[in-house]
């Protein structure tokens, strides 16, 4: 057998990347938090000072908090298993990274395992975020 | 399971608010207007003010609908001080709001106008 | 009101069905596709189109990621309008405070809290 009919042979038996049904999971489960999310905000619009404004920072607060509870008992790594993108998009998706890490890395201490670790996989969110929204703000700034 | 009975207490709680029935304002505003789904306004001697939610489409462009009215109606009665709002926390308000309009209140509610932090920048 | 519950959850599911496509087809990593999305958020407000977008879709626009690249921008602009062009070093962080905060903050509380799982 040579290297191109083993080529061929492996594709015929290799599983079918399942796109649709990763795309449907995401939809259904970013959707779902996000659609509780305008249920917290509407919560907060309703019984607390906020103005439409203003009712983000509070919303995203209470979407890591149960972020947290989520990723403590475990539960949110099973979701994300399913969910694929429908979980990381959202910004409970940052909160999950930054807790996982923070509680994976205690047993090697608080300053070097959680400190050291906490922003392994959400550093180039805020790396790039910063310094895209440094370059794109100057760039407003000198063009008006 | 307790978080989805909060949240559908809170579902129960946000439909029982029945809106008030509008006024000859409010439905000569939405006739004239038909991209507001709700409006909830204020008339005093001295003041006019608005709050509204426009139709979900229209949403993209709320405060600039917000503003037009503004500018509109300020027209219309000249004698009055002329305050919009599309923010839905605006609607809340006027809707809890007790008459008379004390001056805290008219402050708080005059918060919500966009146009007017546009004016100060 | 409750019509903005349904936005939410149909702008919400949209946003993450492009991030599953970039994952799936264009075969990039998670973390890619996590600082594509923040920096396309710092485009869209730096274009005055994010806040737009916010009264639309409510959560739908402020939960996604894309969110943080919008406030990082907002804060920075909002800043340098009262302190000149230092003010977007100084604004940067004023309106994200929230979402980090809370995230390094319930990191610590979840590092106390709770036990690793290896």
């Amino acid at each position: 057998m040579n290297n191109k009919l083993f080529h061929t042979v492996a594709e015929k038996h290799n599983p079918p990347r399942p796109l649709l049904k990763n795309c449907v999971m995401s939809f259904i489960f970013g959707g779902v938090i996000c659609a509780f999310g305008q249920c917290i905000s509407l919560f907060y619009l309703y019984f607390f000072d906020f103005s439409e404004e203003t009712v983000g920072d509070p919303t995203v607060a209470t979407l890591i908090l149960i972020t947290m509870l989520l990723t403590g008992f475990g539960v949110y790594d099973k979701i994300a298993q399913i969910a694929g993108a429908g979980t990381m998009v959202p910004v409970t998706g940052f909160g999950n990274a930054v807790i996982a890490s923070a509680i994976e890395h205690k047993s090697e201490g608080y300053v070097l395992g959680v400190g050291g670790n906490i922003f392994k996989l959400a550093g180039s969110v805020i790396l790039f975020g910063v310094f895209a929204s440094f370059v794109i703000a100057l760039i407003k700034l000198i063009l008006t | 399971m307790r978080f989805l009975y909060l949240c559908l207490a809170t579902l129960v709680i946000l439909t029982s608010c029945a809106p008030s029935e509008d006024t000859t304002f409010d439905t000569s505003l939405k006739q004239q207007y038909p991209e507001l789904d709700t409006v909830e306004s204020i008339i005093t001697d001295d003041v006019i003010y608005v709050a509204m939610i426009v139709t979900p489409l229209k949403q993209f462009v709320e405060q600039q609908i917000a503003e037009d009215i503004k500018n509109d109606l300020q027209k219309k009665y000249p004698a009055h001080e002329v305050y919009t709002s599309s923010d839905m926390k605006a609607v809340i308000e006027v809707r809890r709001v007790e008459q008379p309009l004390s001056t805290d209140a008219l402050d708080k509610l005059k918060s919500y106008d966009q146009s007017l932090e546009k004016e100060d920048e | 009101m409750l019509v903005s519950i349904l936005v939410s959850f149909i702008v919400g599911g949209l946003i993450c069905v492009c991030g599953q496509l970039i994952i799936d087809v264009f075969k990039q990593t998670p973390a890619f596709m996590l600082s594509l999305f923040v920096v396309i958020g710092s485009i869209l407000d730096g274009l005055g189109l994010y806040e737009p977008f916010i009264d639309f879709a409510g959560a739908g626009a402020t939960v996604p990621i894309m969110s943080f690249g919008n406030a990082l921008v907002h804060g920075a602009l909002e800043e340098a309008e009262q302190s000149g062009i230092i003010g977007v070093i100084i604004g940067m962080f004023q309106l994200t405070s929230a979402g980090i905060t809370s995230a390094i903050v319930f990191g610590m509380i979840g590092a106390l809290l709770f036990k690793p799982k290896s």
